[in-house]
């Protein structure tokens, strides 16, 4: 990617256009890689029909924030350095978002392939299920129990081993 | 003759009566699919794509430069066989592909009907793949199980994680485990789902019924089942019969594993790639050359205390797999030159080789490969002409074809050449590491000018006991230059002073040197190293006796890297001399001293390590090791008795000089009974020393609170003013905070520092 291109334009599923520089927005793979395929042009549109405005702006903000940081490298190497950055769930994370805005950050994580981003969603998710019990995390998400009752009780039982 | 005769059939097609009824003939598995790669963590691209970049990242072998290898390479071809387990992202892919298929194993009943309406939150609608990116962060198998309950969408999802690699930590839950798995009607295919199965923290609840359970699990992978005293041969031989997609065993010291089971391991795990058979000793050459016949694919071999194995079932084993890395074949009794001849010739991937406690090779075994490359087809083929096996676990091809009669022949002695394997496929080892020959008495000289000459990125050398080797060995090593960081070559009390020398200059990058019981050498050996192994972290100097102080003087020296200095039985060395020693190398955390006289007093070894429970009490008494908090411990404390005897030192001094009665204000403390050579020698030597803590990164001379008061011989004196000025001259480049003309007058008005003591 030479110096020329910039900023791009985004459009969201809400239709709102966003003006994104280049440099922060290569977080993503997924935009980075699309952007290598398409060449440069300056003022290239790209829609996102997957992800809202405000979801973007998030995203955007995390992007911003870490944008002086080496891009992940697609290298086995580098699993050590991730599981790092990981396991700090860093200062941007820390302004905190609801559950709702949580889930729809980490699905724009996955849809746009910003792999640290995605694991910092996950850590946290990882980290309200933890040392819950099935009910606990079924209210906690608002997921319904659709096990028969005998399904349940033949599952918990074939896995009770694992429970310390 | 009855190996011979065996040999011809399948050796083992016939298991003894008393076996199991036989186990019905499975079919062969396909070959194993080279690698799972994630596919969904692209949802824009359809297929994964699978670049050569992943490709290389997946080989551990690095792409070779094509230019540099010759034609004969086809022969080897490094994309052969790739690890396929599986760590992280890998272990994600193959929980997605185990999701997938339990999603209709489980729907096979229909569950409850449930309102899907506008209850569900997001969590629910998670795609599998970020699903299991969160499950795969839960810290504990108990939390998976916890989201096993949660729904059948999460169940079906979570499962896979917990049962890859379940970790069993008591018999109640192996036995759970063998019993849900051998169940008619499981919930999901919990069996097939593992992957990786670890049974040697449960080993003594691996009885033959538990074991056989697991034959079902036929997606295993690795299977680690080390001092599994309780199973015996026969399950293990049906486990291995399930498990066709085993990539790398462990059966450490597990007696059961005999001819036979090796014979299954090579027939019905085709992609086996790595088999640790430490101390099974019931296996022989028979077990071995049948799992020769057919392993292809072997990385990782190790088959250390088999006392029974021969070269004439290691050789084609080392035939047969010339993409090994790590072959361990110490304390092999039988080993002979053959194997290793064999095994630099064919095997150009090697990393690691392992030859510890093999009396019988000689330097016959290594040969020279760049000039092997040189000479021409009948040369080299002369130079393997001595080396030959018998003919026994050979495959037919090699065999010169016997006449039409199918009499049983007498195993023939065969040379190398006749298995091809004279001409070495690559001039240079360039990936050997780490070579291991301790204790291989016999080896002289040449054996270490030719491994250096064939290897040249040798890391670590170990050659203790090597008793045989000279300085031309030491002058060999030389040509390692930097790439050796390890060296150890303890007992080879050949070695002079000059060739450490040459050694210290060659090799800098040394880290790590080991030289006990080489009693030729003299404090000149610690000088040259410790001056130039600037990276030194670890030196063994036990029961070289001829030291003395000025080889501890010239270890401070390394005061920035050190860490572990070992000076057991140097029976010269002086209190004073540990004590510049502990002051002065901030990093130390380990430092032997048993049987230094000067040790051997109850104030001393307080602070050492506890004595081990084996040793007598002659050993106890003079057992010397001090460690960790110890070593600061027997820090402060000889620093509180110089400077109590300093200090009545002084105040006798003083009373003699000025003949006052000012000096009895202080109380007399008579000092120890090791001062007292020192005390004569006082002569305003006295310099104050910083805490070492705070000689380092941030404490520079001046910052620190705490004083240190050390007395120190004329020549290591001079030796600490020159760290002084550097300190000084390192702290002004650093903060140029100004310490350093203070702290520099400090250093040289020693006599300050004891008033403002008295003070």
């Amino acid at each position: 990617m030479s110096g020329k291109l910039q900023e791009i334009l985004i459009v969201t599923s809400d239709d709102e256009t966003f003006t994104v520089k280049v440099e922060v927005i290569q977080r993503s793979a997924m935009i980075k890689a699309m952007l290598e395929d398409l060449g440069e042009q300056e003022g290239q549109v790209i829609p996102l029909p997957n992800v809202s405005s405000s979801v973007l702006t998030k995203v955007l903000e995390y992007c911003e924030h870490h944008k002086n940081e080496p891009l992940p490298v697609a290298d086995a190497n580098d699993v050590d350095d991730a599981r790092r950055r990981t396991s700090e769930i860093g200062d941007w994370d820390a302004n905190q978002v609801d559950q709702e805005m949580l889930f729809e950050i980490i699905l724009a994580a996955n849809y746009l392939d910003i792999k640290p981003l995605l694991d910092v969603g996950c850590k946290t998710v990882a980290n309200m299920i933890k040392g819950k019990t099935p009910e606990e995390i079924r209210k906690l998400f608002n997921i319904t129990n659709d096990f028969t009752p005998e399904e349940e009780e033949q599952i918990r039982k074939e896995n009770e081993w694992a429970e310390e | 003759m009855s190996y011979r005769l065996r040999s011809h059939s399948d050796p083992l097609s016939s298991p003894p009566s008393n076996h199991l009824p036989s186990i019905p003939p499975q079919p062969h598995p396909r070959p194993h699919p080279v690698r799972i790669i994630s596919t969904n963590r692209h949802p824009h691209t359809s297929s994964g794509q699978y670049t050569l970049a992943d490709y290389v990242s997946a080989n551990s072998i690095r792409t070779p430069r094509s230019s540099r290898w010759p034609q004969q390479w086809s022969r080897v071809s490094p994309a052969a066989s790739v690890t396929t387990v599986s760590d992280g992202e890998d272990e994600e892919a193959i929980a997605l592909k185990d999701c997938a298929e339990a999603k209709k194993w489980m729907l096979k009943g229909e569950g409850k009907k449930v309102d899907r309406g506008g209850a569900l939150g997001l969590a629910g609608t998670l795609p599998p793949e970020v699903l299991i990116h969160i499950f795969h962060q839960l810290p504990s198998q108990a939390d998976l199980a916890a989201a096993m309950l949660v729904s059948r969408t999460w169940c079906i999802t979570a499962f896979p994680l917990l049962w890859l690699k379940p970790n069993f930590r008591d018999s109640e839950q192996i036995i759970s485990v063998a019993r849900v798995i051998s169940s008619p009607n499981p919930m999901l295919p919990y069996a097939k789902a593992i992957r990786r199965l670890n049974l040697s923290l449960v080993r003594d609840s691996v009885v033959d019924e538990v074991a056989v359970a697991f034959e079902k699990c036929e997606r295993v992978e690795r299977l680690y089942l080390i001092r599994a005293d309780h199973i015996s041969s026969w399950s293990l031989r049906r486990m291995i019969r399930g498990m066709r997609m085993l990539v790398s065993v462990d059966f450490t010291d597990t007696c059961q594993v005999n001819d036979q089971v090796l014979h299954d391991l090579g027939k019905y795990c085709p992609v086996l790639q790595g088999i640790n058979l430490t101390g099974c000793r019931t296996m022989t050459d028979l077990g071995l050359g049948s799992f020769a016949r057919r392993a292809r694919n072997l990385k990782r071999f190790r088959v250390p205390s088999c006392l029974r194995i021969t070269d004439d079932s290691l050789v084609p084993v080392i035939n047969f797999n010339p993409h090994l890395l790590e072959v361990d074949l110490s304390d092999v009794e039988q080993l002979g030159n053959v194997s290793v001849y064999a095994l630099f010739i064919n095997c150009p991937y090697l990393r690691d080789v392992r030859l510890k406690g093999n009396a019988l090779i000689t330097d016959v075994a290594f040969p020279n490969l760049p000039e092997l490359r040189e000479m021409d087809e009948e040369d080299s083929k002369k130079a393997a002409e001595t080396l030959t096996i018998h003919d026994t676990y050979i495959l037919p091809s090699h065999k010169k074809q016997d006449k039409e009669d199918n009499s049983p022949t007498p195993p023939q002695k065969v040379p190398l050449s006749a298995l091809g394997l004279y001409r070495p496929l690559v001039s240079n080892l360039d990936y050997l590491r780490a070579v291991d020959l301790s204790g291989c008495i016999h080896l002289g000289d040449d054996a270490v000018k030719n491994l250096v000459a064939s290897a040249p990125r040798i890391r670590n050398l170990t050659l203790s006991k090597c008793t045989n080797l000279t300085d031309a060995a030491v002058e060999s090593i030389c040509n390692l230059g930097r790439n050796l960081h390890h060296l150890q070559l303890g007992h080879c009390n050949q070695i002079t002073d000059e060739a450490m020398g040459k050694l210290a200059r060659a090799c800098s990058r040394l880290r790590y040197i080991d030289l006990a019981c080489c009693s030729s050498l003299t404090d000149l050996s610690v000088s040259e190293l410790a001056t130039n192994l600037l990276k030194l972290r670890r030196i063994g100097l036990v029961k070289v006796t001829n030291l003395t102080d000025a080889a501890v003087y010239a270890l401070v020296e390394r005061h920035e890297t050190l860490e572990r200095v070992h000076l057991s039985h140097c029976s010269n060395l002086s209190v004073e001399a540990i004590t510049v020693l502990l002051n002065c190398v901030p990093g130390l955390i380990h430092l032997s001293l048993t049987g230094v006289d000067a040790f051997k007093s109850k104030h001393l070894q307080q602070f050492c390590r506890p004595t081990p429970e084996e040793f007598n009490e002659q050993q106890s008494a003079s057992f010397c090791v001090y460690s960790g908090h110890g070593i600061s411990a027997l820090r402060s404390y000889l620093n509180s008795q110089q400077a109590q005897a300093l200090h009545s030192h002084r105040s006798s001094i003083e009373r003699r000089d000025s003949d006052s009665s000012i000096s009895s204000l202080t109380p007399r403390a008579s000092p120890p009974p090791y001062m007292n050579d020192s005390l004569d020698r006082l002569d305003g030597l006295y310099i104050s020393h910083t805490s070492p803590r705070g000689m380092g990164v941030n404490g520079g001379l001046m910052d620190s609170q705490e004083e240190r008061y050390v007395w120190m011989p004329e020549h290591a004196r001079r030796r600490s003013w020159d760290f002084a000025r550097d300190y000084g001259r390192g702290r002004r480049d650093g903060d140029g905070s100004g310490g350093e003309g203070q702290s520099s007058s400090r250093w040289s008005r020693g006599h300050m520092n004891l008033d403002e003591m008295d003070g």
